[in-house]
């Protein structure tokens, strides 16, 4: 008897213990940074631009309603939004025709006449909207005051079959629903940046130093001298977790195979440069989809400053550089001189496979290295490739839909290698 | 007493001729490859940089050779031995020095391109197959290439290899099935080949 009301009572405690915290939360109010952000109040925040939505998935979309659609989303979470009208002149003024990203001359433009703090540059990579409705979308913030830098960046890709859930009943087969969860989706990921900003380790700027440092003959000399190549140590070097058993338990998404100098610095912020890759695959805009999501998977990381997509292009096209098989020395030169950049990124897609309506899987298949600029040498070489269903056994347990979720995994699992590979001078 | 000594040695040769064939059947198996030449005057420790030039492609895919160069050429600096030059570098070079066929450069050309490259070494390869070969009702991927060193002061072939890999098997044959992945295929084929530089 004794013994039941002990039970009896811990349970009441334990669930009490458990609705007090949420009932007290609830009346709490809500913490300043979330307030200033939200409807309730004046809006708050940067000076959004939000430009057009860059068709990526080689087929017909509905950009405008989407465009509109996320502008209401930002809107109606109280961010401050440059209005359409004055957007549309601006673009008409500039005669800015590409929106997949924004040159140094926009930027500033775009902040001296309508007082933009940053562009939100929307990428649609994949839309389908015949059963089931299949969505990949990717977006990225940019400051327009200084050197374009891309300050936050997210991705959402999703099929209506993901998850189907008991006898189908989570099956989505609206895709103005689904178009909803995505922008809903990007809309938090850029509310919470904004709110919360990531707390980034404080490290001295390659550039500045570089800069500040007096230019002498000798040490121009040494740096240009064939200095003795520091190679990649052992394989057991490489994977500092190898056992028997770590081998045979191997990340599902990392790169097959891999060459790391161990010079991939991590003592000072480095600025980074992708340029765009090379693609041999028959998707069309494959290689830009890759590159966003590298872009991304380095922003999340935090490690280095990464240059907007758009300067780089403008850059290129404007040094007349033509890459037809890969970076050159000269191209390294040229690229790190005008963009003040130390690390540039290149690669090759060879595949970029999306699932069909046949149930075939995804397929992504790159190359990747990495350079840098005063020894103009490779510093991180990697091949990835893998497959929707890669690593599964079982009633397609973690099985990937869509090639954009899988890109971006593969990114992940390629820029967690290359940190492991990082080593502090 | 003749014809009991020729009794006992017909009874005690039956069993030694099929051990005798099997071990000569093992110790075929022993033997080098012929696929392999080596230049035994060559220093390879002095060999640091090489410039993996394009392959030549013999496949009908098209892609196939510079698939397989990547790969090789990742390959091969993941092994930690040899640096590969970025192939934007090479394909600088091989303009700047008007080459017409950069896959298989002549003794001269290769004197020239390592030099204009800094490389100790150039490689050269043929992908003689990639892609899926049939034989009755199966299939399986196969890839197939060959490759060259050339030392880069004298322009001189010092190392030589091919490899085959893939195909169809017993297992194909008996149970059907594609075999693996061409891509497995292309690696198991290239470390192969690595191996066989090294060894």
């Amino acid at each position: 008897m004794t013994l039941l009301r002990k039970c009896l009572s811990r349970g009441v405690l334990f669930i009490l213990a458990v609705v007090t915290p949420c009932l007290l939360s609830g009346c709490a109010g809500p913490a300043n940074d979330v307030f200033r952000f939200s409807p309730v109040s004046s809006s708050w925040g940067p000076m959004i631009a939000v430009y057009p939505i860059e068709n990526l998935s080689g087929a017909s979309a509905p950009l405008k309603n989407l465009h509109e659609e996320l502008s209401t989303v930002l809107q109606r979470a109280g961010a401050r939004i440059v209005d359409r009208d004055t957007l549309d002149r601006f673009f008409e003024r500039h005669w800015v025709r590409y929106v997949g990203g924004i040159d140094e001359s926009t930027a500033t433009a775009l902040w001296e006449e309508t007082g933009t703090d940053a562009v939100l540059i929307t990428s649609l990579e994949l839309y389908n909207d015949q059963s089931p409705p299949r969505i990949a979308l990717t977006a990225r913030l940019v400051n327009t005051v200084g050197t374009p830098e891309i300050r936050w960046m997210d991705s959402y890709a999703k099929s209506g079959e993901d998850t189907p859930g008991l006898l189908g009943l989570n099956i989505i087969e609206d895709p103005v629903r689904l178009r909803s969860m995505a922008l809903d989706y990007l809309e938090s990921s850029l509310k919470n940046f904004i709110v919360n900003p990531p707390v980034r380790s404080q490290k001295m700027s390659a550039r500045q130093m570089r800069e500040n440092k007096p230019f002498t003959i000798p040490e121009l000399m040494a740096r240009m001298r064939d200095t003795p190549r520091r190679l990649a140590e052992d394989s057991e070097g490489r994977r500092p977790w190898l056992s028997f058993v770590g081998d045979l338990f191997v990340p599902r998404y990392e790169p097959k195979t891999w060459y790391s100098s161990r010079d991939v610095l991590d003592d000072q912020l480095r600025s980074l440069a992708i340029v765009p890759f090379l693609n041999l695959s028959t998707r069309k805009y494959g290689a830009e989809v890759l590159v966003l999501h590298l872009a991304k998977q380095l922003v999340i990381d935090g490690r280095h400053k990464i240059v907007e997509i758009g300067v780089v292009r403008d850059k290129m096209l404007n040094l007349r550089v033509i890459m037809s098989n890969g970076v050159s020395n000269t191209n390294i030169d040229d690229i790190s001189n005008s963009l003040g950049v130390e690390l540039i990124i290149n690669g090759k897609l060879f595949d970029y496979l999306e699932s069909g309506t046949t149930g075939q899987n995804p397929k992504v298949d790159f190359s990747l290295q990495m350079f840098e600029r005063d020894s103009r040498r490779i510093l991180w070489n990697s091949h990835s490739r893998n497959q929707g269903d890669d690593g599964v056994f079982f009633f397609d347990v973690g099985q990937i839909s869509t090639a954009s979720t899988l890109t971006d995994r593969m990114g992940q699992s390629l820029v967690n290698r290359l940190n492991e590979n990082a080593s502090v001078k | 007493m003749k014809q009991q000594k020729r009794e006992q040695r017909s009874v005690t040769g039956w069993p030694v001729a099929p051990l005798a064939g099997l071990i000569l059947m093992l110790l075929g198996g022993c033997a080098s490859s012929g696929d392999l030449f080596r230049d035994t005057t060559m220093d390879f420790g002095s060999i640091k940089t090489v410039a993996v030039m394009p392959f030549v492609n013999l496949s009908r895919d098209q892609l196939a050779s510079e698939r397989v160069r990547d790969v090789f050429s990742t390959s091969l600096m993941s092994s930690g031995a040899l640096y590969s030059l970025p192939t934007g570098e090479i394909a600088r070079a091989v303009g700047s020095i008007g080459l017409s066929n950069a896959a298989t450069p002549s003794v001269e050309d290769a004197v020239k391109l390592s030099k204009a490259l800094k490389a100790d070494a150039i490689i050269t390869g043929v992908v003689r197959e990639y892609g899926d070969v049939r034989a009755g009702n199966a299939t399986a991927d196969v890839v197939s290439l060959s490759l060259q060193m050339i030392e880069g002061q004298t322009g001189r072939v010092v190392w030589s290899a091919s490899s085959s890999q893939g195909g169809i098997g017993i297992t194909e044959k008996l149970f059907g099935g594609g075999g693996k992945p061409i891509n497995d295929v292309t690696e198991k084929a290239v470390n192969d080949l690595i191996t066989k530089m090294f060894e």
